[in-house]
């Protein structure tokens, strides 16, 4: 993948950035290709908006190799980013342009923009048309933002945590949308977000970013059966004690466990983490490491704590 | 997964010819300066803001009554055209900065810098808004003031070359300042604290509002280091007749140090203005915006 530039629409190797002495991201390495949809998942502080600004020519790196688009970031001049589209999670700006008028307004800046009128019955916003943006709902707003990313056709699409905030419907419709883009559009995107289950609806292939650091990267599938390679024995043994073992081996932990009782085991189960245990795990572990250094990733997660404890 | 990308398809677009760019920033940049005219036009409460200003200007111009010192030219003449040059300073140091502020605070200088040309477009556009704004409340004061309370006009062609090259001088002057201000004041709510004492403290001792003289030396000469009391020199050099030189500190108009004055004004803000303007632009970032959104909300100033 990596010897074939044409298709890698992003390409980071050792990308590193560190604000005053702390260091935030510590070499990452990303290739995003041609026509994917990439999440970059990882709970907040990790350094996913550090890395998607740095990306989005936005910061300046402390280190490493970084080619979007076949460019530097740091260098993109008009014509490439032409070819970028933007979605942030604070936009508030023109409240009072009318929806069809502001998207018109920057369909100009680009050659051979997408229809205006097409775009917002894309993104669902045709009966809006009139309205100032101001009056948007939230998730109007981040649709209408949608469509002012890619009314000059871009590339690549950034969508930084698109989905805070949103209400379970505004959640599904907008899933809807990105699918649609990158399926019907052919869009690069590159989303950023800390909800595992939007990552695993939407992406291609998604890489867990913690602390700083590509933890985990692959197809949805692929980290879920890594996932639950090493899975967990739970057992009560002799001393009536409840014990717990995680092994990549249960069927051979199980076997040793009866021959060394010569007899059933009490209260034996094996289960399977799902990648969803693995990444709370993940989450959990470094902010336990980060607490000291008073970075708080602190997950909401109290059931979680108990069962990394006691592994 | 492959894109199907439509005509002129994604690795078609890469290289724009350069010739072709400027134009489109222009086009665009008017563009933009016409649609934030058209709401300025119809927003209600920030017409009636530049309306009242003209409207407290024709009151004092209809109440003061009396003459400039010796010589037969109304007071009320010498406080209009002190004004007019106020409000071309208000507009280049107040109104400009404060919409800087706020529009680079909402993103919307961020969605033009994530814009191919978003940013000449957007210094097009502020250009246009501004000038058109400063011509219209210029000329609304004098037509007004003419018709309902007998104001000045200027006289002959040499008065109105002059209001021309002061008026223009004085936005340059200003304007580019103005726009250095915004680029570095923290958010809307402080900077309205922090622009307005001090253009306060200039009106009332440039010598906008009454004769300079009646201020003390050390006032004065502080007073002069400002453009605002060159732009008012100005405006009265070109609205009053001669004979009211004689209330001038210099018993003329300098109109030449007027020019050097504001010229000097105008230079230092283009040195100011162009680096701060890029850096304002440069930092911006979602992550900085979301930052200063949530402490905003925080404070209260805005709904969360």
């Amino acid at each position: 993948m990596t010897g074939r530039a044409a298709d890698a629409v992003v390409q980071a190797r050792g990308m590193t950035m560190s604000y005053g002495g702390r260091d935030v991201l510590h070499g990452v390495d990303l290739d995003i290709r041609r026509g994917e949809v990439f999440a970059l998942l990882g709970p907040n502080g990790a350094g996913k908006t550090t890395s998607v600004e740095i990306l989005e020519g936005f910061r300046r790196r402390s280190g490493g190799e970084v080619r979007v688009l076949g460019a530097d970031p740091e260098r993109g001049d008009d014509a490439w980013r032409a070819r970028v589209g933007l979605v942030l999670q604070s936009w508030r700006d023109h409240g009072r342009w009318r929806v069809a008028e502001l998207l018109a307004h920057f369909a100009t800046y680009y050659r051979g923009p997408r229809d205006p009128a097409a775009l917002l019955a894309l993104v669902g916003l045709s009966e809006q048309a009139g309205q100032r943006v101001e009056r948007l709902s939230g998730g109007q707003r981040r649709r209408l933002d949608v469509a002012l990313g890619i009314v000059g056709h871009p590339e690549l699409l950034f969508l930084d945590e698109p989905t805070t905030g949103f209400d379970p419907r505004a959640r599904r419709e907008f899933h809807a949308l990105v699918e649609r883009l990158a399926h019907e559009e052919g869009v690069t995107v590159l989303l950023t977000t800390h909800d595992l289950a939007e990552a695993e609806r939407l992406a291609d292939r998604i890489a867990m970013l913690v602390a700083g650091r590509i933890r985990a990267i692959g197809t949805p599938a692929e980290l879920a059966s890594s996932a639950a390679a090493r899975a967990e024995v739970r057992w009560t043994d002799a001393e009536g004690t409840p014990r717990r073992e995680r092994t990549g081996d249960p069927s051979r932990l199980v076997w040793e466990l009866h021959r060394a009782a010569s007899g059933p085991i009490a209260d034996l189960e094996v289960s399977r983490p799902s990648l969803e245990d693995t990444y709370l795990r993940m989450v959990h572990r470094e902010g336990d490491a980060a607490a000291g250094a008073g970075g708080g990733v602190g997950h909401q997660d109290g059931a979680m704590t108990e069962e990394v404890s006691a592994a | 997964m492959t894109g199907t990308t439509t005509a002129g398809g994604a690795g078609a677009r890469g290289v724009a010819p350069p010739g072709r760019a400027a134009p489109r920033h222009w086009r665009a940049g008017l563009l933009r300066g016409g649609v934030e005219l058209r709401h300025l036009l119809r927003n209600p409460k920030e017409l009636s803001g530049h309306l009242t200003n003209v409207v407290v200007a024709l009151l004092l111009v209809g109440y003061i009554g009396g003459e400039v010192a010796d010589t037969a030219t109304p007071m009320s003449h010498l406080v209009l055209a002190g004004f007019a040059a106020y409000l071309l300073f208000q507009i280049g140091l107040v109104n400009l900065p404060q919409m800087l502020v706020a529009e680079r605070e909402e993103g919307t200088l961020l969605r033009l810098r994530a814009t191919p040309g978003g940013i000449p477009a957007y210094l097009v556009a502020k250009c246009l808004l501004v000038v058109t704004v400063a011509v219209g409340t210029l000329g609304l004061l004098l037509v007004a003031a003419a018709v309902v309370a007998e104001g000045p006009l200027p006289r002959g062609v040499e008065g109105w070359l002059t209001l021309l090259w002061v008026s223009t001088l004085g936005l340059l002057a200003v304007v580019p300042l103005g726009a250095a201000i915004g680029a570095v004041l923290p958010n809307p709510r402080e900077a309205l604290a922090l622009i307005v004492l001090p253009t306060m403290g200039l009106l009332v001792t440039s010598g906008a509002v009454f004769p300079i003289t009646s201020l003390p030396a050390v006032v004065q000469q502080v007073a002069s280091v400002f453009p605002l009391k060159w732009m008012a020199q100005g405006l009265r050099a070109a609205l009053l007749p001669d004979a009211a030189r004689v209330a001038e500190p210099a018993g003329s108009w300098e109109l030449p140090m007027v020019a050097m004055v504001l010229t000097a004004w105008a230079i230092l803000g283009f040195l100011l203005a162009i680096p701060l303007l890029r850096r304002a632009a440069r930092r911006e970032s979602g992550s900085r915006l979301s930052a200063r959104w949530h402490k905003a909300a925080r404070s209260g100033a805005v709904p969360a």
